[in-house]
């Protein structure tokens, strides 16, 4: 804890702070001879303890006449929650609404749904943090993992752009993980893979950076999640094995084989199939609930002004100065000189 | 003054005054006025003026007889006054104002009586600005009471009482220990051991607020006139008791000691009373 003061030229006031311990306060009660006052344990610790008390007084008015704060520091805490890499499909399919129409009016495009909802997210999970990543034929590094809530949710809005043609997951993966690995303090490592699939299967990943996604995943032991954004139209399988006599190629059925490939990976993964915008809350409710990792964040606690604290315990120690000083009393004294003449 | 300016006390002396002055009390001296004491034959006190007739002619020796009286003589009275700053205490009233009206009493009591008074004021040491060695001169009462009025005790012992009787050599005196005795018994004592050949009165000056008037509750910063030194006393019912006994027993110490030496103690309480002073003379 660092405390600092604003003006340490009234500190030299402290050296007051004594005084109590040389003179008193109370009312001087004279009396012939100290012998006669018989000894007594309880006074002499309250005499001390008024002194002590006076003395706190005395300082604490001094520090507080000074000004102390408590410098801005960060603070590492510990929270359950995740490192959770935002990877973004900015694919052209993005910008059409959850029925693949065109976005018009006050229909929303899959981005801004997405976009919305990773907002809120960001907004709700107190204790995680977000890297985001974006991707279309190439990833895009948007922001490291970090905890600044306000750079997270600019980029997030900053994905509200219309896409761009072309859908590499594996690129934009493999950034994400990479992203992972080098940030040393990301320990409780997650992927959220936002994306509508590949409409067209142009390409799955590659051979090499399969074998090399899957390694990565499995040294950072990060966890995945596949927020799909795609209606479900008729009874349409995207996941299961196609009907006999049609190739079960990543060509025909990518969306498949990516699951399949994921469910190779050998980490935590979950699939939620965002059919609608109320089915894509619950997938961020249950991603919530699933990442209880433990977590270590730095918080920034700024300057703080210590001015009150100070007055409080000078207060504080007054009022016992004040009810000593209303007990005082003395020995009896001739009230006036006309009693004293009247004794005579 | 007050009203009491007037008052005098009555006072006898224990011994037979030596002295060589008429005065008011029982002597060795016989003469030829006074009390009847006895009959001495006219070779041991030829004296014509006071031969008995019957005794003689009734003396189947024929032995002159002459009757012979007891004197009345002179005593000189003595103040020996603590003047340390425990004596400046006021509590019901000025210690120190008593102490002034006390001796003010006497010098004029021993006046009117014929005796001598003298008045040794000691702090540390006897201060030769407060003696006034006994006389019977007119004017001692007020230079006395000027000596007391404006003066405020400034030593912090009594020490000075011990060399007081350095300055009562010679006939038997009666003397008056004016002090509040606040000192270590075995001082006190020494005192009296050097006084012992005189008639010592010790005269207590106390106060009711110091002694039985404590208050029972409350925060008291006490500090003592003597030493100046600093004591807070937390006043509390259980605390006033125990004060009190230690009080109490402190007080029939004193006088258990002031009696192996003569006479009990008078208590000079708040106020000084003459009558009361005389009774306490005569009865003991």
């Amino acid at each position: 804890m660092n405390y600092m003061v604003a003006e340490p030229h009234v500190l030299w006031l402290l050296l007051l702070a004594p005084l109590p311990f040389l003179v008193s306060a109370l009312r001087r009660a004279l009396f012939p001879s100290l012998d006669a006052v018989p000894r007594d344990f309880l006074s002499a610790g309250l005499a001390f303890a008024l002194k002590a008390m006076a003395a706190l007084a005395i300082a604490a008015a001094v520090i507080g006449l000074a000004g102390p704060y408590r410098l801005a520091q960060t603070v590492k805490l510990l929270a359950t929650g995740a490192h959770v890499v935002i990877v973004m499909d900015r694919s052209l399919s993005m910008d059409f609404s959850l029925n693949d129409d065109t976005a018009e009016g006050n229909v929303e495009s899959k981005t801004q749904l997405a976009g919305r909802l990773l907002m809120d997210f960001v907004a709700r999970s107190q204790h995680d943090q977000f890297g985001v990543v974006a991707f279309s034929s190439a990833p895009v590094f948007v922001l490291p993992i970090s905890g600044h809530r306000d750079a997270v949710t600019a980029a997030i809005g900053a994905m509200m752009r219309p896409g761009i043609e072309g859908t590499n997951v594996g690129l934009g993966l493999e950034l994400a993980v990479r992203m992972i690995a080098r940030d040393p303090n990301a320990t409780s490592p997650a992927v959220l893979l936002v994306s509508d699939g590949e409409y067209g299967g142009a390409g799955f990943f590659a051979l090499s950076i399969q074998d090399s996604l899957r390694e990565a995943f499995r040294r950072e032991n990060a966890h995945l999640y596949w927020l799909f954004l795609r209606a479900r139209k008729g009874n349409e399988d995207v996941f299961g094995p196609p009907p006999p006599g049609q190739e079960d190629t990543p060509h025909t059925k990518p969306e498949r084989h990516m699951d399949l490939f994921f469910k190779s990976l050998g980490v935590t993964y979950r699939i939620f199939w965002a059919d609608s915008p109320s089915a894509i809350e619950d997938a961020v409710d249950e991603i919530k609930r699933l990442e209880t990792r433990p977590v270590t964040y730095t918080e920034q606690i700024p300057r703080r002004d210590m001015t009150r604290y100070a007055y409080a315990m000078a207060a504080f120690a007054c009022l016992f100065l004040l009810m000593a000083k209303v007990m005082g009393t003395d020995f009896k004294r001739m009230a006036s000189p006309q009693r004293r003449l009247a004794q005579r | 003054m007050t009203a009491d300016a007037a008052a005098e006390i009555y006072y006898r002396s224990r011994g037979r005054a030596e002295s060589v002055v008429i005065g008011g009390h029982r002597s060795r001296h016989t003469g030829g006025q006074g009390v009847f004491l006895d009959h001495v034959s006219y070779l041991q006190q030829p004296d014509p003026r006071r031969i008995d007739l019957r005794l003689t002619l009734r003396d189947p020796f024929e032995t002159v007889y002459v009757r012979r009286y007891e004197e009345r003589r002179a005593i000189a009275l003595y103040a020996v006054v603590d003047l340390s700053r425990s004596m400046d205490f006021e509590g019901t009233s000025r210690k120190f104002a008593l102490v002034h009206e006390l001796c003010a009493c006497l010098a004029r009591s021993a006046r009117r009586l014929g005796d001598a008074f003298g008045l040794i004021g000691c702090d540390t040491q006897v201060r030769e600005d407060f003696f006034f060695p006994a006389a019977r001169r007119n004017g001692l009462e007020l230079d006395i009471e000027r000596r007391f009025d404006g003066f405020v005790p400034t030593r912090s012992s009594a020490a000075g009482l011990i060399d007081a009787a350095a300055y009562l050599a010679g006939r038997v005196k009666l003397v008056f220990l004016v002090s509040d005795f606040r000192m270590p018994e075995i001082s006190i004592e020494s005192v009296l051991q050097s006084l012992a050949r005189h008639d010592v009165v010790p005269i207590v000056v106390s106060d009711s607020a110091e002694e039985t008037a404590l208050p029972s509750f409350g925060l008291i910063d006490v500090r003592d006139l003597e030493t100046d030194r600093r004591r807070m006393v937390f006043m509390r019912p259980a605390l006033r008791r125990r004060w009190l006994v230690q009080a109490a027993a402190r007080r029939r110490s004193l006088d258990r000691l002031f009696q192996r030496y003569g006479r009990s103690p008078f208590e000079l309480l708040d106020r000084f009373d003459a009558d009361q002073l005389s009774r306490h003379l005569l009865e003991t």
